[in-house]
C-alpha cells in the first residue's frame, strides 16, 4: 500500500502498519459480525426447537421421550462425526488456544452447532453459552486460516472470537471481554484486547439489530433494606460456594465413572443423561431446558420456596449428569440457574425468619447467581460484571461482589483446581492456570538483590575493576555512585578495549542507555535483561530515577534462590 | 494498485485470494441476516400468538372473578412479550384486583419510567393509588392520564378519565376538588346532554346548588315530561333553602311519576319545610312564632335523642339546653307573640343544633331530615 495515500496514513495513524496487523484488526469486526449472527441464530433455533419439543401443555410423555430421543440423535452424531464438538466448549477452546497453534476445525463449528441444536431443543440441562464460546473460537480460527494469517495471529483471533459469542450469547458485552481474557488468556493485560473489545461491541451490535434491546433477565430494582443483610449475603456466599463445590465435585467424579465404559458405548452414554433428564421432568416439567423463564420468575420472587429448592436440587445432579455422559452442552446457564434457585432459597428462608430486615427473596437469588457462576467457573470479576449486565441493576452490586469473592474463596478452598482445568487434567492436558502463571513469575527481584552495595567510582582503574569483580563473583558490575549512576562495566569491556583505559569512567560513559531493573520485576525478566546484554549483573535502580542504585541482582543469587547454583554443569561460579 | 494485490494479497508468507475470500464471507453474512431475520419473524409470530392467548384468558379469569390465575395468565403474556406494555398493564390491573398493591407497585413504576406521558398508564397509575387510598397520588395520576397522551379518541378518553376522577372525588368527599374538576366538564360537556343529568348530580354532591339548579333547568328545558329533572331540580332547591320552590319542583315531578313512592316522599319533606320555614317574606308575627316554635320543639328532641342514645356524651350545657327548650315549649303561648320572641326561639334552636352536631354530628335519622335542612338556612 502506498504509504503517501489517505488510506496508507490511515493506517499508520493508527498503529497498524503491517499487512497482518490490518488484516487482523479488520476480521476482528467481521468476527464480531459473524459469529454475532451464528449466536443469533443459535438462540433462535434453539428456542423455537425446544418451543415445539416439549411445550408445557402437551402430553407428560413427551417430557420423558424428548431427551431421550434427543440424546440418542446427538450422542451418534457426536460419536461418528463431530467427536471435537462433544461437551461445553470451554476447554476445548483452551486446548485450541494453548496446544493446537489456535486450531479449530468448521467440521467442529458445524458439528457444535448442530448437536447442540439437537440436544438443547431436547430439553437436556446444559447451556448454550459454553458451545457459543467454542462456535465463535472456530469461526474466528476458521477466517484467521482462509486468510493466511500467521499461527501467532490465529492464537490471538480465539479470545476474540470467544467474546463475540459470549457478548451475543449473554447479551454482556463488558463480562464478554473480561471472561475472554481473565478465563480463556488468564491475563487480564494481554495486547489482543482490543481486538477483543472490538468483536464484542459489534457482535453486541448485531444482537441488538436483530433481537433488541432487552436484558436475559428482568428483576425490580433491589435495595439493601438493613446493614444486617450484608451478614445474610456473607451466609450466601459460602452457601453458594458450597454447592459449586459440589456441582463440580460432581460432574468430574461422573465424568471419571462414565469413562470406565467401553469406548463402543460413547454413541450411548448421553442417553444416561437425557434418561434422567426425562424422569426429573415428569416430577418438574420446569427443570427441562436452560430454564431462565424460571429464573426470570424467581428473580421476581414470584415462585414457591419448595419448587425453587427442588428445582436447584434437580438441576445441580441433572447438569453433572448429561455433561458428563458427553452431551454438547455448556454450564454457564445452569450454574446461573442452579445459582439462582440456591439464592432464591436462602433469600426465602431469611426472609421468612426476618421480614422486617430483608429484601424480597429475589434480590438473593440475583446475588445467588453470581456465587454459583463465581464458584463454578472461578472468574469472580466477570461473574460480578455479568450479572450487572444480565440485570441492569446496579444498586446489589456491593452484595453482588462480597458474595461472589466468599463464594470463589469457599470454592477454592474446597476444590483446587477450577472446573476447566480439572476436565482438561481428566484428558490429560495441563492448561496454564492463573495460578501457574502467578508461580512462573513469582519470584521478585527485590527477594534477591544484593542491597548496602557501592558500585565502582568512575576514577577506578581496570585492575581495580577486575578486583571488585572477583571479590563479588561476577563479571559486571554498576559504575558511578549510589545517587548517581553512569552505567556499567563488564570485564569482557575491560579486555576488549584497544586502548587501553586509565579509568572504567571513561569506557562507560554517561548516559542513561544502559541496562536496569526495578525492585519490583519478577527475575524472569532481569534474567532476560542479563542475557540480552551478555551480563551476570544487573543494577536495581529507582523507578523515579534511574541513576539511584537499590542493590544489584546477579545471576548466581537468582539460581540460588531455585536451588540449582551448586549444581555441577548447570552454572559454575 | 495492480490487479495481483487487487485479488490476492501475501500474509505470513501465504498467497490468499482476498477477493474471493472477501465476497464469500459477505455472501455468509448476508446468508447468516436472512436466516436470523426468518428465525426472529418466526419467534414473534408464535410469541406474539401465546402472549395474546395468555391474555385472553387472563381477561376471562379476571371476568370470573379469579383474580389469582388471572395474574398468572397476564404474568406469562407480559414475559413473553415485555415491549407490549398493554399486557403490563393488563398485569397490574389483575394484581389490583388481587389485592397485590406491592407487586403492582414497581411494575407500575417501571412502566411510567419508559412512558411517564401514556395516558393510560398514568390512569393505572391512578387507580393502584386511589385503592391504597392515597388521595393525593390518585388526584396527580388522574391529571396526568386527563392531559397525557391517548393513542385516539382524544376528548372522549379525557372526558372518561376525568368522569372517574369525580366519582373518586365525590366517594370520598372531596368537594373542592370535586368542584374543581366539574367546571371543565360543564364546558367540556356543553353538548352532551346524556350527561347534563350527572353532571347536575354530582354539583349537589359538590355542594354547588345554584349550579346544579341551571343545569336542571335547562334539562327541563330540553325534555319538559321527564319527573327525574323536576326530581333533580327540587333537591337542589332543597339544598338551597328555597323550599316552596322545592315543594312546586317535587309536585311537577310526582306528577309526572305518579307512582313513585320516594319521590312522594320528598314532595312530603318539602312541604313539611316550606310550612315551618320561618324566613319568607310576608309571613305574619304569629306564623312566624308558630313555626320557630315548631323548630325549636325539633331542634330540642333531636338533641334529646341524641344524649339518650349516648349519654356518655351528655354535657352539663346539652342537659341545661334541653331543659330550657322544654320549659319554652311548655310555657303558654303569649296572646300577642312579637317577632323577638320568634327570634329567640330560633336563636335558642340554634344554639341547640350547633351542641347537638358537636355531640353528635350531623347525621340524622331520614324522620329528622327536615332539620339539618331547616337549620342550614337558618344558620348559613
Amino acid at each position: 500500500m502506498p504509504k503517501g495515500s489517505l488510506r496508507g496514513k490511515l493506517w499508520n495513524w493508527t498503529g497498524f502498519r503491517s499487512r497482518e496487523d490490518q488484516i487482523t484488526i479488520l476480521l476482528s469486526l467481521v468476527i464480531g459480525v459473524i459469529v454475532g449472527l451464528t449466536v443469533v441464530a443459535f438462540i433462535l433455533l434453539t428456542g423455537r426447537l425446544a418451543a415445539r419439543m416439549y411445550p408445557p401443555e402437551r402430553a407428560v410423555w413427551r417430557r420423558l421421550l424428548v431427551p431421550v430421543v434427543g440424546t440418542l440423535v446427538s450422542g451418534y452424531l457426536l460419536f461418528k462425526h463431530f467427536p471435537n464438538a462433544r461437551g461445553s466448549g470451554i476447554p476445548q477452546t483452551k486446548f485450541a488456544l494453548f496446544i493446537q497453534d489456535g486450531y479449530i476445525g468448521l467440521k467442529t463449528v458445524i458439528g457444535k452447532f448442530v448437536c447442540c441444536s439437537i440436544s438443547l431443543a431436547s430439553g437436556i440441562a446444559l447451556g448454550r453459552e459454553g458451545p457459543s464460546v467454542q462456535i465463535g473460537a472456530g469461526i474466528a480460527s476458521v477466517l484467521g486460516r482462509h486468510y493466511g494469517l500467521s499461527n501467532e495471529k490465529v492464537k490471538a483471533l480465539v479470545p476474540v472470537g470467544c467474546s463475540a459469542a459470549l457478548a451475543a450469547a449473554f447479551n454482556t458485552p463488558i463480562a464478554a471481554v473480561l471472561f475472554s481474557l481473565e478465563e480463556i488468556l488468564g491475563d487480564l493485560h494481554a495486547p489482543v484486547i482490543g481486538s477483543v473489545v472490538l468483536s464484542s461491541a459489534t457482535s453486541w451490535i448485531v444482537l441488538h439489530l436483530i433481537l433488541g434491546d432487552e436484558p436475559l433477565f428482568h428483576v425490580p430494582a433491589y435495595q439493601l433494606v438493613n446493614p444486617l443483610e450484608f451478614g445474610i449475603y456473607a451466609v450466601l456466599g459460602i452457601v453458594g460456594g458450597l454447592t459449586s463445590v459440589c456441582f463440580v465435585k460432581l460432574l468430574l467424579g461422573l465424568r471419571i465413572w462414565f469413562r470406565q465404559f467401553p469406548s463402543s458405548t460413547t454413541w450411548l452414554q448421553p442417553v444416561a443423561g437425557g434418561l434422567l433428564m426425562g424422569l426429573f421432568a415428569l416430577v418438574r416439567p420446569e427443570v427441562l431446558g436452560v430454564g431462565y423463564d424460571y429464573v426470570d420468575r424467581v428473580l421476581t420472587g414470584d415462585f414457591p420456596w419448595k419448587i425453587v429448592l427442588v428445582l436447584g436440587v434437580m438441576k445441580i445432579i441433572a447438569t453433572p449428569a448429561c455433561y458428563s455422559s458427553g452431551n454438547a452442552g455448556g454450564i454457564f446457564g445452569p450454574s446461573l440457574f442452579v445459582g439462582a434457585m440456591v439464592g432464591g432459597s436462602v433469600g426465602y428462608a431469611a426472609h421468612t425468619l426476618l421480614p422486617n430486615v430483608t429484601a424480597n427473596p429475589g434480590a438473593y437469588a440475583l446475588v445467588g447467581m453470581g456465587t454459583a457462576f463465581a464458584g463454578i467457573v472461578r472468574t469472580p470479576l466477570t461473574s460480578v460484571i455479568m450479572i450487572f449486565e444480565m440485570t441492569r441493576d446496579y444498586s446489589i452490586i456491593v452484595p453482588l461482589m462480597i458474595s461472589n469473592l466468599i463464594s470463589f474463596f469457599t470454592s477454592q478452598q474446597l476444590q483446587r483446581e477450577p472446573i476447566y482445568e480439572a476436565l482438561a487434567l481428566q484428558e490429560g492436558v495441563y492448561l496454564p492456570t492463573g495460578e501457574s502463571r502467578e508461580e512462573l513469575e513469582g519470584v521478585r527481584t527485590i527477594e534477591v538483590m544484593l542491597r548496602d552495595v557501592d558500585p565502582l567510582p568512575a576514577s577506578a582503574n581496570p585492575a581495580e575493576a577486575k578486583a571488585r569483580f572477583e571479590l563479588e563473583q561476577c563479571h559486571a558490575w554498576p559504575v558511578g555512585d549510589r545517587n548517581n549512576l553512569i552505567g556499567i562495566i563488564s570485564s569482557r569491556q575491560i579486555e576488549t578495549a584497544t586502548d587501553p583505559p586509565q579509568t572504567i569512567g571513561e569506557l562507560v560513559g554517561n548516559s542513561r542507555d544502559y541496562p536496569f531493573i526495578h525492585s519490583d520485576h519478577p527475575v524472569s525478566y532481569a534474567l532476560e535483561r542479563m542475557g540480552s546484554n551478555g551480563l551476570d549483573a544487573i543494577p536495581v535502580v529507582s523507578r523515579a530515577n534511574i541513576h539511584q542504585m537499590f542493590g544489584v541482582v546477579r545471576l548466581a543469587d537468582i539460581l540460588s534462590k531455585y536451588g540449582v547454583a551448586g549444581i555441577p554443569g548447570v552454572y559454575a561460579k | 494498485m495492480n490487479a495481483a494485490t487487487r485479488t490476492s494479497g501475501t500474509v505470513a508468507g501465504r498467497r490468499v485470494p482476498t477477493l474471493r475470500l472477501s465476497l464469500v464471507v459477505a455472501a455468509v453474512i448476508v446468508a447468516l441476516a436472512l436466516i436470523d431475520v426468518s428465525l426472529r419473524r418466526t419467534e414473534q409470530n408464535e410469541i406474539g400468538t401465546q402472549a395474546l392467548q395468555a391474555d385472553r384468558n387472563g381477561h376471562q379469569l379476571l371476568q370470573q372473578g379469579r383474580a389469582d390465575e388471572a395474574v398468572d395468565a397476564f404474568r406469562k403474556a407480559h414475559a413473553l412479550e415485555r415491549e407490549n406494555t398493554n399486557y403490563e398493564i393488563d398485569l397490574i390491573e389483575a394484581l389490583m384486583a388481587a389485592g397485590k398493591f406491592a407487586e403492582a407497585q414497581p411494575l407500575m413504576r417501571e412502566i411510567l419510567e419508559e412512558q411517564s406521558n401514556d395516558g393510560e398508564a398514568n390512569l393505572v397509575a391512578a387507580r393502584l393509588a386511589a385503592k391504597q387510598g392515597q388521595i393525593n397520588t390518585a388526584d396527580s395520576y388522574y391529571h396526568r392520564a386527563i392531559y397525557g397522551a391517548w393513542p385516539d379518541n382524544l376528548t372522549q378518553h379525557q372526558m372518561s378519565v376525568r368522569l372517574e376522577l369525580i366519582d373518586y372525588l365525590a366517594a370520598n368527599g372531596e368537594e373542592n376538588e370535586l368542584l374543581a374538576e366539574l367546571l371543565p366538564l360543564q364546558e367540556q360537556a356543553r353538548n352532551n346532554t346524556r350527561l347534563q343529568p350527572r353532571l347536575a348530580k354530582l354539583f349537589l354532591t359538590a355542594g354547588s346548588a345554584a349550579r346544579a339548579r341551571d343545569v336542571y333547568r335547562q334539562l327541563i328545558k330540553l325534555d319538559p315530561t321527564s319527573g327525574a329533572n323536576y326530581a333533580g331540580l327540587g333537591e337542589a332547591e332543597l339544598a338551597l333553602g328555597d323550599f316552596r320552590a322545592a315543594h312546586a319542583a317535587f309536585s311537577a315531578a310526582v306528577a309526572r311519576q305518579e307512582n313513585d313512592a320516594a319521590l312522594r316522599e320528598r314532595l312530603d319533606l318539602a312541604k313539611l319545610l316550606s310550612d315551618i320555614d320561618p324566613t319568607p317574606r310576608g309571613l305574619s308575627t304569629q306564623e312566624k312564632y308558630s313555626r320557630s316554635m315548631r323548630i325549636l320543639q325539633l331542634a330540642s328532641s333531636d338533641l334529646q335523642q341524641c344524649i339518650t342514645n349516648h349519654p356518655e356524651l351528655a354535657t352539663d350545657d346539652a342537659t341545661q339546653l334541653v331543659a330550657q327548650a322544654k320549659a319554652q315549649l311548655a310555657a303558654a303561648a303569649p296572646k300577642q307573640p312579637t317577632n323577638e320572641i320568634a327570634e329567640g326561639a330560633l336563636s335558642l334552636s340554634e344554639t341547640i343544633w350547633r351542641v347537638r352536631v358537636s355531640l353528635c354530628g350531623t347525621g340524622t335519622a331520614p324522620d329528622e331530615e327536615p332539620l339539618p335542612l331547616i337549620m342550614a338556612k337558618l344558620t348559613g
